[in-house]
């Protein structure tokens, strides 16, 4: 099991540097007043809502385990 | 509504350079990604219906791979609804009083920036393909150049019939300034002609408004399909050959046709 949580944390940093690529790439290219802010927020929101509930549920889940 | 004041639309773009078209591809070609969505709530669904039919019988280990592999599952969809919406939404077409300027931005790392002077446009034609484009309104504008640059296409633009004429009406006025400021440098009164060229180029207002889908209009513009089976209709126009295309009154004419907001636009 902890080889699979080390695999999502790798997985995890991954998908941040490639977060942080696109929205640089949206905010060195958009411009103000178009949707570019809008979805760099949406995207930032949903990706931690998505890796936080998962994290929420896996700590309390591992402890009960141990 | 952009703001184009604060920031350059693109890197070789002057002071006062009035901005008159900013084009999108048409929401169609963004749709696959919306439908991706809707795809992946399918395994979801599937995964949480196994978690609550199986709920006192399923292990601690179970439950975290099914969580690990959802959240996987779903930020690589983010991942790719973030990849998709910065191909489409940064390629980018501009026309300006001057140039035309073609930004096309393949994935995150590939964009390319290529530029035609307006008075290099030779042709216009716009290009309607299929059920869709019909129905939807958007197609392909091919602007052709003079001399051996390779030509530029719009792909996908929305309204492809009045871009295209507004392009070359563009075009047509653009010839004129220049031909009117040339003229007034020859004369005595040519340095206030050249004067009042600049002047009404940089105090005209900047329009935006046909970005992707801001408009249901459609085009002004007859269509050339006549009947027939409507998958089969292909549509082809074409705006112009060569620079001394019309004279200044047909000009004037053809932008009384194209409605009154938008040929305000292109004085």
């Amino acid at each position: 099991m902890g080889v699979v949580i080390l695999i999502y944390i790798v997985f995890i940093l991954a998908f941040l540097v490639y977060s942080a690529a696109g929205i640089y790439h949206l905010w060195r290219f958009g411009y103000s007043g178009d949707l570019t802010r809008f979805v760099i927020v949406f995207y930032a929101l949903v990706s931690f809502a998505v890796i936080g509930a998962s994290f929420a549920f896996i700590i309390p889940t591992l402890s009960r385990i141990s | 509504m952009i703001d184009t004041t604060s920031k350059k639309l693109f890197p070789s773009q002057t002071q006062g350079e009035r901005v008159f078209l900013l084009l999108r591809k048409h929401w169609f070609n963004y749709i696959v990604f919306a439908f991706l969505d809707l795809l992946a709530l399918i395994p979801t669904i599937g995964v949480v219906y196994y978690w609550t039919q199986n709920y006192n019988t399923i292990l601690p280990e179970t439950e975290i791979g099914l969580v690990i592999g959802l959240a996987v599952f779903w930020l690589i969809i983010l991942g790719i609804q973030l990849y998709g919406f910065v191909d489409y939404y940064l390629d980018v077409d501009i026309v300006t009083d001057q140039r035309i300027v073609d930004i096309t931005q393949n994935g995150l790392f590939r964009r390319n920036i290529s530029e035609l002077h307006l008075h290099q446009v030779q042709d216009v034609s716009a290009h309607v393909d299929g059920v869709f484009q019909t129905l939807l309104h958007f197609g392909d504008v091919l602007i052709q150049t003079a001399g051996e640059r390779e030509n530029f296409v719009f792909r996908a633009i929305p309204h492809p019939y009045r871009i295209a004429k507004q392009i070359l009406d563009l075009h047509q006025q653009h010839i004129e300034r220049k031909r009117r400021a040339e003229k007034g440098g020859a004369g005595a009164g040519g340095e206030s002609e050249k004067n009042q060229f600049e002047h009404d180029r940089l105090e005209a207002p900047i329009d935006t408004r046909h970005r992707n889908n801001e408009s249901d209009d459609p085009t002004p513009f007859s269509s050339s399909s006549g009947g027939g089976n409507v998958s089969e209709r292909r549509e082809k126009k074409s705006f112009g050959s060569g620079l001394d295309l019309r004279s200044p009154d047909s000009l004037q004419g053809s932008e009384n046709d194209n409605g009154g907001g938008e040929s305000d636009n292109l004085r």
